[in-house]
């Protein structure tokens, strides 16, 4: 995984909870990986989407919508998996389908 | 009339309200007499003489047309002009160099800039974009979208109409003794 | 009329009581005035029609809250009231004599006539008045056609003259001044509204100009004759009503009638001053300002207003690619793009970017997406910032907002010359020197700021002092409502910058308020925010680090990479639209249009998006940047997923939405980034634009201007004159 993108709404409550993922586990997250662009953009009015770049420039994108903070935080570890694992992209469409089924 | 005349003859503002003059008299009337005394006075409305005023009065009514109407295809303007064109619907800006507002109350449309150059015979500006010199204006934005649409262009509004900031002005600051804005110069 | 203020005198003083005494005087003065409440508004009636308005409304302003315009000369929104210039006379019933509408606050009840007869003839009379001494030059006035004496003599003043000269000693003469390379003065054409005599000393802070003589002899000018020394001296000519003070490069040029009128933005600091772009054939002829509250009011700078001539000069006009020679010659596109292609195909991967100052948005997102593409991540912007600092927004924005910066109360200014570079910052600043009471104080070398400040020192350790809360200043900071502490983007540059940007972002979590970030970094760049806000890493060595085989140049001109940096058989590929550093250094260089000939997205430095529109094309084969980039990609092979300019900002969308919202300013979160030490090096710290002198020359167009060069040498030759007086008086 080359780069993340967390779009959110600074005050929707449907972002509520990417808000609270980039205030709680952001900064670990960070520390973790002092290399890797977390790019939080805030848009008034957004639904929270979760972006992840591999290389190559393949990008995949989750929504965020009402999700709480660790819910956030498993996906985010998932798409990081499925950076490392898979290395085309319908493997990685199919990864996180079946992690978002079984948070579901 | 046929009604593909009527439907052109609408594309033009002028001439549609002139349907609408002869069309919708009397709900006219009702809804103009009404609007008067609600809403905060219109200067120009106020100041108008009673010739004016009737006029106004025949030229506000409108036209409600129920189904989006497309003129792209009838219009004659070639489609190279229809598909690629994005039309900006924006208030024009004050002159810089002037303090008059008189010109800058109405919205306009604006197709964007295409090539000109220098025509060799006279040195003046030739230009191949029949529609970049088109210059049209609205009394507001729905309007001008509404035109837009109809004639099958790519709209977009530029700059939304933001509240003008009120500052109270004061003569006596000039020569306050305890704050910075006296003034030292004349 | 000189006089000598009071609290100045006081101030001068310099002891610290009197300083406290005065500071504390004025801020009870202002207590007092502050009404505990909104207070109630009155109703007075124009022309008939009643009017709520706020006690201590003027007249002019009342009547213009309905829409009714008084005629004015010396008025102006943004300026102090004069009220000498008398054309404003409106009646007032019950009233014996007209009054002047622009400085008599109304009272409850007043009957105001703008057009009654009385009113018409008082204006008529004082046009009468003011024509008698005026020329009439119109036709070889270049304010003709735009001129508020042209139409309000139209349309107030009398349809005779009585001026019949008895005496043959003809109309009022006055000698032209020579206030510099950038305004043209004809003094016998002015009216003595001391428009630019406010201007100067309210808004840019100097008081050089002012008025001598009385009567028919009073004369508007420098007194000795020096130039106007001010960043913001173009706007004495947008605010002159009559011809008297012109756009000096533009004279004679055109008509206002001739020229076409492109709304756009600035590029050439990271203001984002709204522009209006007056071209004709195809050509630029000059920049006006544009009126936005929010950004820069109505005001334009000096660079941004008068640079445009340098669009025309050092233009890349076609496609080139360096010869083995060693000679850069020039191509058609297909062979420039297989040329480059080729390169790109044979660098596997290791290719880097990186953007420089007056790089537009779209291009910039097409550059990231086809690096990417090719798989590489070392795309980076051409000025350094904090490392990782990116991830916030509020990390590198100017998070007060530029017009919430009047309302500050106590700003602390390091390492930044916000006079050089953001003069509309400056201004705000200024403002709210003037009538916030403002306190500044600032860490870095001496500069003139057009208004007092505390220097506390150049030591990069005083920011420590300041962040602990043991300096002086602090206090200053943490009693204040609305504090900011602004930091130059040169600065973070340092090796030691992140740990100023973290120590400074910590502290302003202590002096956060609710709707108030005290956080701001003031980026000099047009470029910088957009580019960071779509995911560009920071500083060129970032891409030098990579040692890449392939090296795209996006309008980076200033500099920071040379040939010795890179690996031997780097292939540097150019895309811009100037013959500078970046072209001087290139393998291929594509020719790009500049910010006048493009609809590209800026994002200002409180990151704000907004958009250029094309007033003329490119010269020659040059292209739109973004284009230039998808027609490469088709050609290396890895086709970027956009064919225009919609299809290209939906791409904007996915990687940040706020980029599209045009105009609106979306506010950022916290600043502060995570994990970043806080051990700031001693060691002085340096700005780089410190006098006006190098203020002009900053980009690769302001470079190109032949206008900037003149003003570089008008103030060199002022300071070589003051120095030869001063030598002479010891």
């Amino acid at each position: 995984m080359e780069e993340v993108r967390i779009i959110l709404d600074p005050k929707g409550v449907a972002s509520k909870g990417a808000r609270e993922y980039v205030q709680k586990f952001y900064p670990n997250l960070k520390k973790q990986n002092p290399d890797l662009p977390i790019l939080v953009r805030e848009c008034s009015g957004v639904q929270p989407r979760l972006y992840a770049r591999y290389g190559n420039g393949k990008e995949v994108s989750l929504p965020l919508a009402n999700k709480a903070a660790p819910d956030i935080h498993k996906n985010i570890e998932a798409v990081g998996q499925a950076g490392i694992k898979a290395t085309i992209l319908p493997f990685i469409y199919i990864f996180v389908c079946i992690t978002l089924l079984k948070l579901e | 009339m046929s009604l593909i005349r009527q439907v052109m003859c609408r594309s033009s503002a002028h001439l549609q309200l002139y349907q609408a003059n002869k069309l919708a008299v009397a709900a006219r009337w009702a809804s103009s007499s009404s609007a008067d005394t609600t809403g905060p006075l219109d200067p120009k409305l106020a100041l108008a003489l009673p010739e004016e005023l009737e006029q106004r009065n025949k030229l506000s009514g409108k036209i409600t047309v129920p189904t989006a109407v497309n003129l792209g295809p009838i219009s004659g303007v070639p489609d190279e002009h229809l598909k690629e064109r994005r039309v900006r619907i924006h208030i024009p800006p004050k002159n810089a160099m002037q303090s008059g507002t008189d010109n800058i109350n109405t919205w306009q449309i604006e197709f964007d800039n295409r090539d000109r150059w220098e025509n060799p015979l006279m040195g003046w500006a030739s230009t191949g974009d029949p529609l970049s010199n088109m210059n049209v204006q609205f009394g507001s934005q729905e309007e001008a979208i509404t035109f837009c649409e109809r004639n099958g262009w790519r709209w977009y509004v530029d700059g939304a109409d933001k509240p003008k900031k009120e500052r109270v002005k004061n003569y006596g600051v000039n020569f306050a003794w305890n704050k910075r804005t006296r003034v030292s110069t004349k | 009329m000189i006089r000598a203020p009071l609290v100045k005198a006081l101030g001068a003083l310099g002891s610290p009581t009197h300083q406290m005494a005065s500071r504390a005087v004025r801020t009870s003065a202002i207590l007092a005035q502050t009404p505990a409440k909104a207070p109630e508004k009155i109703e007075v009636f124009v022309d008939d029609i009643p009017v709520q308005v706020l006690p201590g409304t003027t007249v002019l302003q009342a009547a213009a809250q309905i829409g009714v315009e008084i005629p004015r000369f010396c008025y102006h929104e943004r300026l102090a009231v004069a009220g000498n210039c008398r054309m404003c006379l409106v009646e007032v019933e019950k009233s014996p004599k007209p009054v002047a509408a622009c400085a008599m606050p109304v009272m409850k009840g007043w009957r105001i006539k703008t057009n009654s007869d009385l009113t018409r003839k008082a204006r008529e009379g004082v046009m009468e008045f003011l024509l008698m001494n005026h020329p009439l030059d119109c036709p070889i006035c270049d304010q003709g056609g735009e001129c508020d004496l042209q139409d309000q003599a139209m349309a107030f003043g009398s349809d005779r003259s009585r001026f019949t000269d008895i005496n043959y000693t003809g109309k009022r003469a006055v000698e032209d001044k020579d206030i510099g390379p950038l305004v043209k003065t004809i003094m016998t054409r002015c009216i003595h509204c001391t428009r630019c005599i406010r201007f100067a000393s309210e808004i840019a802070g100097v008081d050089d100009l002012g008025t001598t003589g009385r009567g028919n002899d009073m004369q508007i000018g420098t007194y000795v004759e020096k130039l106007f020394l001010t960043e913001l001296s173009g706007n004495v000519i947008d605010l002159c009503p009559v011809g008297a003070l012109t756009n000096k490069p533009y004279s004679f040029v055109a008509r206002p009638w001739e020229i076409r009128k492109v709304s756009s933005i600035d590029v050439l600091d990271a203001v984002g001053s709204n522009i209006v772009v007056s071209t004709r054939t195809n050509e630029v002829l000059r920049i006006l300002p544009r009126e936005n509250e929010d950004v820069n009011e109505e005001w334009l700078a000096d660079k941004s207003r008068f640079a445009c001539d340098g669009l025309k000069r050092q233009r890349l006009v076609a496609p080139m690619v360096r010869m083995p020679n060693g000679e850069l010659q020039a191509v058609e596109w297909e062979g420039a793009l297989i040329a480059v292609a080729k390169a790109v195909k044979a660098a596997n991967g290791k290719v880097a970017g990186i953007s420089g100052q007056l790089a537009d948005l779209e291009a910039q997102v097409a550059l990231k997406d086809l690096l990417n593409k090719l798989g590489s991540e070392a795309v980076a912007t051409e000025q350094g910032f904090v490392q990782g600092g990116t991830d916030s927004r509020a990390n590198y924005l100017l998070n007060s907002t530029i017009a919430g910066l009047e309302e500050a109360d106590a700003v602390l200014l390091v390492g930044t010359n916000p006079r050089y570079e953001a003069p509309l910052v400056n201004t705000r600043l200024r403002k709210a020197y003037v009538h916030n009471e403002l306190q500044i104080a600032s860490i870095g070398p001496k500069i003139d700021l057009s208004y007092e400040h505390e220097n506390l020192g150049a030591d990069a350790a005083l920011i420590k002092d300041v962040c602990s809360g043991s300096h002086a200043f602090s206090k200053v900071l943490e009693g204040a409502k609305k504090p900011a502490i602004i930091i130059g983007a040169d600065l973070l540059e340092r090796p030691d910058g992140g740990a100023i940007h973290a120590t400074i972002a910590d502290y302003c979590k202590k002096l956060k308020k609710p709707d108030w970030n005290p956080f701001n970094v003031l980026q000099t760049n047009a470029a910088q925010v957009g580019a960071f806000d779509v995911g560009y890493k920071a500083g060129a060595q970032t891409a030098v680090k990579a040692q890449p085989k392939v090296l795209f140049l996006l309008n980076a001109d200033a500099g920071k990479v040379t040939r010795e940096q890179l690996p031997k058989d780097c292939f540097v590929v150019y895309i811009g639209s100037h013959g500078d550093n970046g072209a001087s250094i290139a393998d291929a260089v594509l020719p790009g249009a500049a910010y006048t000939e493009k609809q590209g997205i800026y994002v200002n430095t409180e990151g704000r998006p907004q958009q250029t529109l094309p007033g003329v094309s490119p010269p020659g084969m040059a292209r739109e940047d973004w284009k230039i980039l998808r027609a490469l990609s088709e050609v290396v092979g890895k086709p970027l997923p956009y064919d225009n300019l919609d299809e290209l900002r939906n791409r904007l969308e996915d990687v940040a939405p706020h980029l599209t919202r045009l105009g609106q300013l979306e506010p950022a979160g916290e600043a502060g980034a995570a994990g970043a030490s806080k051990s700031i090096g001693g060691g002085p710290i340096d700005i780089k634009l410190k006098e006006l002198r190098d203020y002009f020359m900053t980009d690769a167009i302001s470079r190109a201007s032949p206008t900037m060069a003149k003003c570089i040498s008008a103030v060199n030759k002022q300071q070589r004159e003051n120095e030869a007086k001063q030598s002479v008086a010891i």
